[in-house]
């Protein structure tokens, strides 16, 4: 029997310097919990560094590309949340506040130098 | 125009964006003339509040419930309910000619040096001037 094909419903890429995160780090290191991370990623606030803020980043930035919507500023960022599947991979969920509006997706992170990037993919069957 | 709030909005957005602060006029476009990208628009949040010791809430400039409300954006393109909302919620932002094709997408062209101006000026509660001084 054939499965139901999966369908590509969206696709998001997005690369950020290692150095611009260390700047944007080292600036604002009392902001960037309160208002940019989630409850869940201020668990790891006290051992993440540049590299991991930025994987962070690209994926959320990465998603909402794949998502098709708007950017939204740190509201949008705080309500996505990503679980890391080993050390490349991570899947993703989000409720878009006050919409009906939910999305799951999987993706990869690449590092190329000084960028940090990621990929990401929803996929609809 | 406030001159010192634009100063500092100058050497603020000129520190985040690493442009020249004879670069940031207020009829600069924060995306398209000088190059921000997201995590810049995060740092000139961050930036603007320490430099203006206040809150700037979230959808004060980036007004994200109007993009989450599907009133206001159908299918990539904010409907004229969603200008409306614009125009009322954020007076400072000028949509200019962003109503001929209002794909979501491109609004935030139209975030520029003079839309912060605006905004501090209301938020500081100092008398703008900018709104008839920057148009011409």
């Amino acid at each position: 029997m054939k499965g139901r094909a999966r369908r590509l419903y969206g696709i998001g890429i997005d690369i950020i310097s290692r150095t611009r995160m260390e700047a944007f780090l080292a600036r604002h290191p009392e902001m960037i919990p309160r208002r940019f991370l989630n409850a869940r990623e201020r668990r790891f606030w006290r051992t993440m560094d540049a590299v991991g803020l930025a994987e962070i980043f690209a994926a959320k930035e990465a998603f909402f590309k794949a998502c098709n919507e708007p950017w939204m500023g740190p509201e949008g960022f705080r309500g996505m949340h990503i679980t890391r599947c080993g050390k490349e991979k991570f899947n993703m969920k989000w409720r878009v506040r006050n919409s009906g509006r939910r999305y799951r997706g999987e993706g990869v992170f690449f590092h190329d130098g000084d960028l940090v990037g990621a990929q990401a993919m929803i996929w609809s069957s | 125009m406030d001159n010192a709030i634009f100063k500092k909005v100058q050497e603020t957005l000129a520190g985040a964006l690493g442009v020249e602060a004879s670069e940031v006029v207020p009829e600069a476009s924060l995306k398209r003339d000088l190059g921000a990208e997201s995590i810049d628009f995060i740092d000139i949040i961050f930036r603007l509040e320490k430099s203006f010791d206040l809150k700037i809430p979230a959808n004060d400039l980036f007004p994200s419930h109007i993009f989450t409300d599907e009133r206001f954006v159908r299918e990539g393109m904010v409907t004229p309910e969603g200008i409306h909302e614009l125009r009322t919620k954020l007076p400072y932002l000028e949509l200019g000619d962003f109503e001929r094709d209002p794909q979501v997408s491109k609004l935030a062209d139209y975030f520029t040096v003079k839309m912060i101006l605006r905004y501090l000026e209301e938020k500081l509660g100092k008398s703008s001037g900018c709104s008839d001084t920057c148009q011409s």
